[in-house]
C-alpha cells in the first residue's frame, strides 16, 4: 500500500521584503484622479462645423466647445442623408469624462470608452485621433 | 476614391478646430453652425458653388493649396447695388478666381455665373496647423 501525500512548500519572503511590504500596507491608498468634465454649456463658446465629403449625401460635423480659448469638449459625427433626414452613422465625443465612440449612431448601448480624460489637455490631444477615427470609418464603410 | 481630397479634408478640419479657438470662421448661420466647403485650386467654380448651395447658399470656402489655405466667405444670390458683377465662366477654376480676387482693391467682388450672383467678401490666408 502506498501513500501519496501532497505537500506544499511555503517560501517566506526575506526580511527586507517583509519590512517593505509592511510599510506599503500601512501607506494610505492614492486617491483616484478625478475625471475631467466640461464647464457648463452657458460658459462655453460653441461652434458647429459641418463639411461635405467626397461622396454626395455624406457629411462630417464637428461640434467644438471652447472655454477661455481651450478646447474643452468635442463631438465629431459622420452623418448620412436618408429619406428620413440626416442619420448619424458613427461618432466620437468627450462627454462623461471619457473619450469614447458610438459605433451605431447612438443606438442603445453602443458606447465604447477609448480613454479616460483628466484635464482639458487630454481632450485637445484626443482631437486628431477622434477625427481620424471618424474619417477613417467613413472611408472604409462608404468606399470614400 | 479621391485620396488627395480625403487627405486635404482631414488636414483642413484639424486646422479649423485649432483656428476656431482664436478666430471663428466668418460665415455663421442662424442655427450657430459654420458650414465649410473644402476645394482644391483646380475645382471648377460652378461645382464649388453648387456645393455651397447644398448648405443653403452661404458657406465658408477653404481653397487648399499645397502649403497654405485661402479662406473665402461665399454668399449665393447676393446682390449689390454699388458693384457691377463680374462674369465668371462656370468652368473657370477656383484657383483662378482667388488669383483674380487678390488683384481687386479690397479682395472682394460680386460675380455672376450662369446668371447666379455670388459675393465672396472676405479672403483670408491661413497656414496648416501642426
Amino acid at each position: 500500500m502506498s501513500e501519496v501525500r501532497a505537500s506544499t512548500i511555503a517560501v517566506m519572503a526575506g526580511r527586507g521584503d517583509r519590512i517593505r511590504n509592511g510599510r506599503r500596507g500601512r501607506e494610505p491608498a492614492l486617491p483616484e484622479p478625478d475625471l475631467f468634465h466640461r464647464p457648463e454649456a452657458i460658459l462655453c463658446e460653441k461652434t458647429e462645423v459641418p463639411v461635405d465629403l467626397t461622396k454626395p449625401g455624406h457629411r462630417i460635423v464637428q461640434s467644438l466647445w471652447y472655454f477661455d480659448f481651450r478646447l474643452v469638449y468635442f463631438a465629431i459625427l459622420w452623418i448620412e442623408l436618408t429619406p428620413n433626414g440626416w442619420r448619424e452613422r458613427y461618432s466620437v465625443d468627450t462627454g462623461h469624462g471619457y473619450f469614447h465612440e458610438h459605433t451605431h449612431g447612438h443606438a442603445k448601448a453602443d458606447r465604447k470608452d477609448i480613454k479616460p480624460l483628466y484635464t482639458y489637455v487630454d481632450v485637445q490631444e484626443c482631437f486628431d485621433e477622434g477625427y481620424d477615427l471618424v474619417h477613417g470609418k467613413y472611408v472604409k464603410q462608404s468606399g470614400g | 476614391m479621391d485620396v488627395d481630397r480625403e487627405k486635404v479634408i482631414r488636414r483642413v478640419m484639424r486646422t479649423v478646430a485649432r483656428e476656431q479657438a482664436r478666430s471663428p470662421l466668418p460665415v455663421r448661420l442662424e442655427d450657430g453652425s459654420s458650414p465649410l466647403v473644402v476645394a482644391l485650386p483646380g475645382d471648377s467654380v460652378a461645382d464649388v458653388f453648387e456645393r455651397v448651395g447644398g448648405f443653403g447658399g452661404s458657406a465658408n470656402l477653404i481653397v487648399a493649396y499645397a502649403e497654405r489655405l485661402k479662406l473665402l466667405s461665399i454668399e449665393l444670390n447676393a446682390s449689390s447695388e454699388t458693384r457691377e458683377p463680374a462674369d465668371v465662366h462656370p468652368v473657370a477654376s477656383i484657383g483662378m478666381l482667388c488669383d483674380w480676387l487678390d488683384c481687386t482693391p479690397d479682395g472682394s467682388a460680386q460675380i455672376r455665373i450662369n446668371d447666379a450672383f455670388a459675393a465672396p467678401p472676405v479672403v483670408r490666408e491661413l497656414a496648416y496647423a501642426f
